[in-house]
């Protein structure tokens, strides 16, 4: 089921639809494209907005685009038009440093493969956004302490990523992500590689930070499980997103 | 904070940050090495400066790099066939070129380095260290040096005065007057104004050149009139335990006829004057000794030492095929022969080159000297600052192949970075952090491998501590600031790449 409301896909004014709140995130037509022998269009003219609090699940076949629209709205890449507002934030008056600095206090990232920093304990991961701001070292080490508990690993603070699970990793990403009590958590496939009781786990860790915390989450993922736990499914194509759907909750 | 993560990489890493530090070990060894052990001879050095170091044996090097004013048949052979102009080449001094083992170089000799001749010095027997050496094929020529220490007294005129001079530390010398140049140096292109030989009729005359340089050492000429010198020679004996020893309590004199004089250039300085005009003379180097026949030499020696035959000489002269060959035969002669002092030409021709010391010479106006055409051969150019220069290069590459070995391993962790928040200069400031940290690290463990050896050698030199402490300090610096130079240099290029990298060029490859 559609909710024109929220979602706006390639809306003929080019301005997206909002919710009820001020959007936390918003995408207007964005586009980004590749030359890879011909042009193919891995974004392809989407706007949307996003609401603090809100649990956002992206689905799709493989190369639909979902991991570039993640990307365009983390600010790790840049689209060849469009804009992007974060927090009032408008990326493209951003330089690449003014940039880093979004990424640094206003998102956070969990990718399919951890991408810890293996020669660093969890606790020194978990740390790293913290050691870019001007806390002193022991405020961040409380706070990256603090989260390791959150996630469940308070006693597993000194290990090394290769010493874990992988799904005792992806919640050392889940806390490195949570650091700086960003706007938003940007997560592409957090449970493409884990077996499928972890999945759950970590699901339902999405959800309990959600809903304790009123974190916003824009979750790629094929996951049904966080299709039940997410107040709006997106559905991409070829670029697009085609539908949106009211998730579980 | 990213000088904290650079370090905490390399020692994370350990692995990885030994193998930098071995690599830029190695490249440090090969500049230290370089800058230690393989000076080579200064430039503007000349064959006679090379022989005028002092040891019990002397070990050189016979073919050179020589340049094309030298390439002249008149003065060498070139190895392999006739020489060609304005080219370079490497040559053979002919054997004929007279290897004149002399004391005079001052400095050396009052650091203690030089003591031919002196009491306490133990003669060789020539024979015995000829049988010794002649299995190896690099040693091309066992030269004896024969002299005697002795005092040197004259007439001179002057405001129509008579004077009488004296030099008391004068040498005496035995010289083969019969070795015409035949391809090699021809002792008697030396030879001041009107001066002459001793013909090969004169083998046992008592006859002399004496060096044209005494005016520097202060003293008159002698009078051309009455050119005749008395020679005061002690009396020779050898102790049971091997030693020379010379009585001046029982002197013998000898009156030598003056045939003429001889001047040994060791350079040129050319200049220009404020008017314009170009200047030029030549350098001499001062040698307040009398040469003599090698024929009458023998028959003083004879007489001062109760007639011992001339089988032993105070200091010999090893000629050597290839100037690669010097240090490791100085080395085993070392070994081989631990009761007497051997010097290698070229480190002491570096060693007095480091240290800055005047040359043994003075300037004199060509007209003074009767023409300038005094050939002597030059010596070969100082190739070791170009090879300084290529083993820089090649150890500066070895580093920015390390560095970039270690930046391409790190880009996922670099992409990762750029994610959640580095910015573009934290990256660069990183990967150079910890490209000196290991490049320096490494530095200072080659430099410190390759100086214990060297300062081995130098102290088997009787090299002072004082100046192999001046040396390595000099060393120490020019080899770090190269590495530090090359690490930073090499380092920018890879951590200017990986700071304009984005998270999503590393991250989706990944």
């Amino acid at each position: 089921m559609t909710d024109a409301r929220r979602v706006l896909g390639a809306a003929p004014n080019g301005q997206p639809q909002t919710g009820p709140g001020e959007p936390i995130l918003r995408a207007v037509n964005l586009n980004k494209s590749y030359f890879l022998g011909e042009v193919i269009y891995a974004v392809d003219d989407v706007s949307l907005a996003i609401d603090k609090g809100e649990f956002i699940v992206i689905v799709g076949p493989s190369g639909c685009g979902k991991t570039t629209l993640l990307s365009l709205l983390g600010g790790l890449d840049r689209p060849n038009s469009g804009e992007v507002l974060l927090a009032g934030q408008r990326y493209s008056r951003l330089n690449e440093n003014g940039l880093a600095q979004l990424r640094r206090n206003q998102v956070g990232f969990v990718f399919q493969f951890f991408n810890l920093i293996s020669h660093l304990t969890a606790l020194e991961n978990v740390s790293l956004p913290l050691r870019f701001t001007r806390m002193s070292r022991r405020a961040v080490r409380e706070r990256a302490e603090q989260l390791l508990d959150m996630v469940g690993l308070g006693q597993r603070a000194s290990h090394l990523p290769l010493q874990m699970s992988g799904g005792e990793q992806q919640r050392v990403a889940i806390a490195r992500a949570l650091a700086n009590s960003p706007a938003v958590v940007l997560a592409d496939e957090p449970t493409g590689n884990l077996d499928s009781k972890t999945k759950n786990e970590m699901a339902d860790l999405f959800l309990r930070l959600n809903e304790e915390f009123n974190q916003t989450f824009v979750v790629v993922s094929h996951d049904e499980g966080f299709a039940r736990f997410a107040h709006r499914v997106l559905h991409m194509r070829d670029g697009k997103i085609d539908k949106v759907e009211a998730g579980g909750r | 904070m990213f000088f904290v993560l650079g370090f905490t990489n390399a020692r994370r890493n350990l692995g990885r940050s030994v193998m930098a530090v071995l690599g830029a070990a190695v490249a440090a060894m090969i500049m230290t090495s370089i800058i230690s052990l393989s000076g080579g001879y200064p430039a503007q050095g000349w064959i006679e400066a090379r022989t005028f170091l002092g040891a019990d044996i002397l070990v050189f090097a016979t073919k050179h790099l020589v340049g094309p004013e030298d390439l002249r048949p008149d003065k060498v052979q070139v190895v392999g066939g006739a020489a060609e102009p304005a080219r370079w080449a490497m040559a053979s001094l002919s054997p004929n070129v007279v290897c004149d083992l002399m004391t005079l170089q001052p400095e050396l000799y009052a650091q203690g380095f030089i003591s031919p001749g002196g009491a306490g010095a133990r003669p060789i027997d020539i024979e015995d260290l000829r049988r010794t050496l002649s299995g190896d094929p690099r040693i091309t020529q066992v030269v004896p040096s024969f002299f005697l220490p002795i005092r040197l007294t004259y007439e001179y005129v002057l405001d129509d005065q008579l004077y009488h001079a004296e030099l008391p530390q004068a040498v005496l010398r035995a010289r083969d007057f019969t070795v015409q140049a035949s391809g090699g140096l021809d002792f008697g292109q030396l030879l001041v104004g009107d001066s002459r030989c001793p013909t090969p009729d004169e083998q046992h005359g008592l006859v002399g050149l004496l060096d044209a340089s005494l005016g520097l050492l202060g003293y008159h000429p002698p009078n051309p009139d009455t050119p005749r010198l008395m020679v005061w020679v002690p009396a020779v004996s050898i102790g049971a335990d091997g030693q020379v020893s010379y009585d001046f309590l029982r002197e013998t004199a000898y009156e030598i006829d003056l045939v003429g004089q001889y001047a040994t250039r060791t350079g040129a300085v050319s200049w220009q004057t404020p008017k314009g005009d170009y200047m030029h003379e030549d350098l001499f180097w001062v040698t307040p000794q009398l040469q003599i026949p090698a024929g009458a030499f023998a028959d003083i020696w004879a007489g001062v030492s109760g007639g011992m035959p001339l089988d032993h000489a105070v200091q010999v002269g090893l000629r050597v095929d290839r100037l690669a060959y010097v240090e490791d035969i100085a080395t085993e002669l070392r070994r081989l022969l631990p009761a007497y002092s051997v010097v290698s030409v070229p480190q002491q021709m570096e060693l007095a080159h480091v240290r800055g010391l005047p040359e043994a010479s003075f300037s004199a106006p060509i007209e003074m000297l009767g023409g300038t055409d005094i050939p002597q051969t030059g010596l070969p150019v100082d190739l070791s600052r170009t090879f300084f220069v290529l083993v820089c290069l090649v150890a500066a590459l070895l580093m920015a192949t390390n560095l970039l070995f270690l930046v391409s391993e790190r880009r996922k962790e670099i992409g990762i970075l750029k994610a959640i928040g580095a910015r573009g200069t934290d990256v660069a400031l990183m990967i150079l952090t910890e490209a000196l940290t290991l490049n320096l690290l490494g530095t200072l463990l080659g430099f410190g491998l390759i100086r214990i050896l060297a300062t081995w050698t130098m102290i088997s030199n009787r090299i002072p501590i004082a100046e192999i402490g001046r040396a390595t300090a000099n060393d120490f610096a020019v080899v770090m600031s190269a590495a530090a130079l090359a690490a930073a240099l090499f380092g920018m290029l890879p951590a200017w790449q990986m700071a304009r990298l984005t998270s999503m060029e590393v991250l989706r490859n990944d």
